[in-house]
């Protein structure tokens, strides 16, 4: 099994974070370990607006539901997505760097 | 066992990420590693470069997110798998070395 990351760090920009998200559901198909990593300005992507709402929400709870792993850096996430309805787990940054560390595979988007 | 290069390319052609997707392709063909190509999101719009197909034509295994490319109005090059995220989830999970370009 491989212990991908995927990486989400830009904000929102047309369908670019819903892309990365759809592909991070995708890689379960395969034996694919998923940790979606929200960092930066990605973090606003967990407070989408009304255009792109119900595809993320598919997306994380498909994910959640699967098992898979969903977090954020706490600090930008207290900045920047505080009032965020989704549960993903707030890290500090050398969690982020030890779970990125560890994984086979860092898909950045 | 042949060592395999997995290649993710989800930029579109303005970005300049081909020149390095081709001669990464390549040296590891001459290399005689398997290469394998999956394009998604912008990244389909490079079916349209002759100088992308002919990494097939060379011996990468090209496979294309279908559904990215039919919106686009993108149609299916001979040569490249019409596939879907199935394909990169496969290839992520099967290849010795993984490079994305996003």
């Amino acid at each position: 099994m491989k212990n991908v990351a995927v990486v989400i760090r830009r904000a929102p920009d047309g369908e670019r974070n819903t892309e990365a998200l759809r592909m991070s559901v995708g890689l379960t198909l395969a034996d694919n370990r998923v940790n979606v990593v929200f960092l930066e300005e990605g973090v606003r992507t967990l407070t989408p607006d009304k255009s792109s709402a119900a595809l993320v929400r598919k997306h994380l709870e498909t994910l959640r539901t699967l098992g898979h792993r969903l977090v954020a850096d706490g600090q930008a996430l207290e900045s920047q997505a505080a009032g965020t309805e989704f549960d993903v787990e707030a890290l500090n940054e050398p969690e982020i760097h030890s779970l990125l560390e560890a994984c086979d595979t860092v898909i950045s988007w | 066992m042949t060592q395999s290069l997995g290649i993710l390319l989800t930029t579109p052609p303005d970005a300049g990420d081909l020149e390095a997707v081709i001669g990464l392709g390549e040296t590891a063909l001459a290399g005689g590693r398997r290469v394998r190509i999956f394009v998604m999101y912008e990244g389909v719009r490079h079916l349209n470069d002759p100088r992308f197909l002919e990494l097939a034509d060379k011996g990468a295994e090209i496979a294309v997110c279908a559904q990215n490319a039919i919106e686009r109005a993108i149609e299916q090059p001979p040569g490249v798998v019409w596939g879907g995220q199935y394909d990169l989830a496969t290839m992520v999970a099967e290849c010795d070395r993984f490079l994305a370009f996003n």
